[in-house]
């Protein structure tokens, strides 16, 4: 611990000593979602902002601007972003075709872990928009002071309680309903504040029925409700100094995964964070100190599937509890100096108890993921640089130091089988860096190349899981406790036209992976799971390469006229040059946006080409091309009391049947749906 | 005076404790069950087990004290026979030593059969020249522990397999030991050790297996040891495929169950 620490001073030192700095912060405000010219539930999302790493207003991809209905859709519509569906609900954000393995997802800053082994409750399941303050997205191995990833990061900002002395009490209130899946939404935000201290709550409520493929056919097991609910406060100590708290609840239940065998029962998040916020502590500038817990429980449900081979139970939870220091070391105009100090760790347990069918034969049970605590020290710095007012330099570093070790005795056991036990502890020690050069060649325009490296640890699923199934390539997974980091080498080049009739951005980015961890069979061991094809261990494969980028561009066409085009592409290759899986064929979007007298009208089309470049060792077959219209319209009035908005939208105007490649299963994706969105607020528009 | 009383009572006590353990010897029932007791020509003869003697491999320990409690020592031999009124047939035995000492005997016998109706087991002492006949209670395990089958090579050869272990059967990785003796008349069982095995741990309920299993392989006497996995709790069955010359003679399987 002690030499990691003088370790992580001295290459705090060295970036110093090169005159490097920290990443920068991109604060683009999306301007799109407060304005009245966009449909979707404005007020659920009216002060959210994007930010990611590769300095991008996100104005281009029509599907941001209708319909974000949750958390899903909300991160569907980001450059770079696409979302893994098992069923209507808990989709698996993928950053570059890149899944949630090899990317840091964090709540505030506070790191959280879903609690199932098949990955049915990604962090972002238990997050809300109307409880979202900003979200931050990297990707590859930028940082943004988040964590060690190969793939990027993820940060849901919650929104805080607001300040304001004229207007004290404001109330929110938004209703949804979608037809596809008969499926209705309610929400509520209060905030109220005092001089001292300001307070908001807010609570919503989703239940879905089956909703209705392109087909007409009905997806059974597709149905979910949830509750989540959320309360933050916020006192101020004096002019400078505040204490914010913050919880959030998330009860989801029964809630089908039509893609998998099983669906789930609840699952239940709770979140705890305590946050200290100053102009200037000792030698840190506007320092934030922050604890927090978190845990989450999970509970696998078959038993309203009509045929199981096996009943199962199969519960998981996980607990994370840590805290970190962050503030800025130098604030002028030349250069930033922040830095972060973070620590925490995190138990997860999840087992399987199975049922045999015949009577006489005795149930069956084992861990699946064997009490393991992990814990994670990191020390990062951000440096940024300013040579003039042209060209830019944005560094950063992160040192983390990474502990595992199983605490129960039945693991242990369970190690023993493949000779891996009695190790009490296994370390890693991850290093990432990443440096930014950006020129703003003129007055409009501006490029950047970026070279970062980054290392990641195996997850607990890949360093302990014991025979997880995969429904995707309809293998058992075993895990490696002696697998190795997987490093990524990430190159990107970025440019970006700023004019006010026009902007244009775009992205090519080249990641090159060495030690990439990926499941490979092993012929001498049989499944464990009724139906699995065989048993893959999770294994350092060598090298991967992964090529791609975004494009997406924005133009007034007419005072009230505006149009945005977006592209993404992502192209892979596994250590032996074959195609990686579930990755995302070209996407290309288009929408148009017209606005005239509080009204908007939006037609949005979606065109993704097919992907026939698929992973044999993964059991993927091809994906068909697609094409989808949306048409949304959306009106603001001021009422005597308080605002109103009424947004109406039709999705899949055609009813194309249809899958994303990357999608779980072969479900397809909802069909046409109407959709009626509803808002009043307190305050006047 | 009082103070002597003391010292005095505490030299007794401290002679009488040396006196009755070398009396008494170790308690055996610290870690056995008594099976049975016997007395017969001034010797008390206790029968130790560590669980009741069963059709299978059992580990054997005696107890021969005079009629005073102290422990004898001398010349021994020892047969189990199986009484079936027409006919009379003895098992597997593993009984090296032919003297004993301190008034404890080891030995460890494959009981073929529980007692019932068809006949009752007896333990056949010689102790110092005395025949000494120690009736016993042989009962079948919920789950055998003992394979019995002709040989489907040559189709004459009469087998039993018994598990010695794993004895505590857990998740994770066990010591598998089995012991294989043939019948070639009523009194005579002797140890094959020629025998090769294939093991196979199996999940009957769910039809798979578990990896990285050792094939028992022979250590002496009839023993053969090697490792199974066992990836969950549960009903589990050790398929073992046996072969002799690379033909195969049998495939016993044992029935497992641990929680």
């Amino acid at each position: 611990m002690k030499s990691f620490l003088i370790f992580g001073v001295l290459i705090w030192s060295i970036q110093l000593c090169f005159g490097q700095t920290g990443q920068e912060r991109y604060e683009a405000w999306l301007d799109s979602m407060t304005n009245d010219q966009y449909i979707g539930i404005q007020m659920e999302l009216d002060d959210v902002i994007i930010t990611d790493s590769a300095h991008r207003a996100h104005l281009g991809d029509p599907k941001m601007l209708m319909n974000m209905r949750s958390t899903d859709q909300l991160m569907h519509s980001l450059p770079g972003v696409n979302m893994v569906r098992r069923g209507n609900f808990a989709n698996e954000p993928m950053l570059r075709g890149l899944t949630s393995e090899r990317y840091v997802m964090s709540v505030d800053g506070m790191r959280m872990y879903g609690a199932c082994t098949d990955k049915m409750d990604p962090a972002s399941s238990y997050i809300e928009p109307i409880n979202l303050r900003n979200l931050d997205v990297s990707f590859g191995s930028q940082g943004n002071m988040m964590g060690a990833g190969t793939g990027g990061a993820i940060n849901f900002g919650l929104k805080k309680p607001v300040f304001n002395t004229t207007d004290p009490l404001r109330l929110t209130l938004a209703h949804n309903f979608s037809s596809v899946s008969r499926g209705f939404d309610q929400a509520m935000d209060v905030n109220y504040s005092r001089d001292k201290w300001a307070i908001r709550v807010s609570g919503v409520h989703r239940k879905a029925s089956n909703y209705t493929d392109g087909n007409g056919e009905e997806v059974r097991y597709s149905q979910f409700e949830k509750m989540n609910y959320a309360t933050s406060v916020n006192y101020r100590i004096n002019d400078g100094a505040m204490l914010a708290f913050d919880f959030v609840g998330d009860d989801a239940s029964d809630v089908g995964y039509p893609a998998l065998p099983m669906d789930v029962a609840f699952a239940k998040a709770k979140m705890f964070g305590l946050s200290y916020l100053d102009d200037k502590l000792w030698i840190l500038q506007e320092p934030e100190v922050k604890i927090y817990h978190n845990f989450i429980n999970h509970q696998m449900d078959d038993t309203h599937r009509d045929s199981v081979a096996m009943h199962m139970d199969m519960p998981g939870n996980t607990h994370t509890t840590g805290g970190f220091v962050r503030g800025f070391l130098q604030q002028t105009r030349k250069s930033t100096i922040e830095i972060k100090a973070d620590y925490h760790k995190t138990f997860w347990h999840a087992e399987m108890t199975m049922y045999p069918n015949e009577s006489g034969q005795q149930p069956m049970f084992m861990l699946t993921w064997p009490d393991v605590h992990r814990s994670i020290a990191g020390v990062e710095t951000a440096y940024s640089y300013s040579f003039n007012a042209r060209h830019h330099l944005l560094n950063s570093a992160r040192v983390e130091q990474v502990t595992s070790y199983i605490s129960s005795d039945f693991g242990e056991r369970q190690l023993s089988i493949f000779d891996k036990s009695g190790i009490k502890q296994r370390n890693n020690t991850l290093v990432n860096v990443s440096s930014r050069y950006s020129w703003d060649y003129n007055r409009n325009s501006s490029v950047s190349l970026s070279l970062a490296y980054g290392e990641r640890v195996p997850t607990v699923s890949e360093q302990y899981g014991f025979y997880l199934f995969n429904q995707q390539d309809g293998y058992d997974y075993l895990g490696d406790p002696d697998l190795t980091k997987e490093k990524n080498l990430h190159l990107e080049v970025g440019q970006k036209i700023t004019k006010p009739k026009l902007n244009i951005e775009t992205a090519v980015f080249a990641y090159f992976f060495d030690d990439y961890i990926f499941g490979i069979y092993d012929p001498n061991l049989s499944q464990m799971t009724i139906g699995a094809r065989g048993v893959k261990w999770y294994r350092n494969t060598g090298n991967a390469r992964m090529f791609g980028g975004e494009f997406s561009m924005g133009n007034q066409l007419m005072s009230s006229l505006s149009g945005a085009l977006s592209a993404k592409y992502v192209y892979g290759e596994d250590f032996e040059g074959k195609p990686l899986p579930q990755i995302p064929p070209l996407k290309i979007s288009y929408s148009l946006n017209q606005s005239f007298q509080g009204w908007n009208v939006q037609p949005a089309v979606d065109w993704s080409m097919a992907q026939n470049r698929i992973s044999e060792k993964f059991n993927e077959r091809s994906t068909s091309s697609f094409f989808l219209a949306n048409i949304g319209v959306s009106k603001g009035l001021n009422l005597g009391v308080g605002s109103m908005k009424i947004g109406l939208s039709v999705m899949n105007i055609f009813d194309v049947a249809y899958r994303e490649h990357f999608d779980i299963g072969s479900i397809l994706r909802p069909g046409r749906s109407l959709e009626v969105q509803l808002s009043w607020r307190s305050h006047k528009l | 005076m009082k103070k002597l009383g003391i010292i005095l009572s505490g030299l007794m006590v401290v002679f009488y404790s040396c006196n009755s353990s070398e009396d008494i010897g170790p308690d055996l029932t610290d870690d056995l069950l008594e099976i049975t007791t016997h007395a017969e020509n001034d010797l008390n003869i206790s029968i130790y087990a560590p669980e009741k003697l069963f059709v299978g491999y059992n580990e054997i320990t005696v107890e021969i004290k005079d009629t005073d409690g102290h422990p004898v020592s001398g010349e021994i031999s020892v047969v189990p026979m199986m009484d079936m009124t027409t006919m009379s047939h003895s098992c597997p035995l593993e009984a090296d030593q032919n003297t004993f000492s301190a008034g404890i005997y080891n030995f460890n016998a494959v009981f073929v059969m529980p007692s019932g109706e068809m006949g009752s087991w007896s333990i056949d002492f010689t102790i110092n020249g005395m025949e000494i006949s120690v009736p016993v209670e042989v009962i079948a395990p919920e789950r055998s522990r003992l394979v019995s089958f002709i040989s489907t090579m040559d189709e004459e050869t009469k087998y039993f397999v018994t598990l010695i272990g794993p004895k505590d059967p857990a998740v994770g990785k066990n010591d598998l030991e089995i012991a294989v003796f043939e019948t070639q008349s009523m009194m005579l069982w002797p140890a094959v050790t020629t025998l090769e095995f294939e093991v196979e741990p199996w999940m009957v309920s769910m039809d798979h297996g578990s990896p990285n299993n050792v094939a028992p392989g022979h250590t002496e006497e009839g023993h053969y040891k090697g490792t199974v996995n066992f990836t969950m709790t549960g009903d589990w069955q050790i398929r073992l495929t046996m072969t002799e010359n690379g033909e195969i003679c049998g495939t016993p399987y044992f029935d497992l169950y641990f929680q």
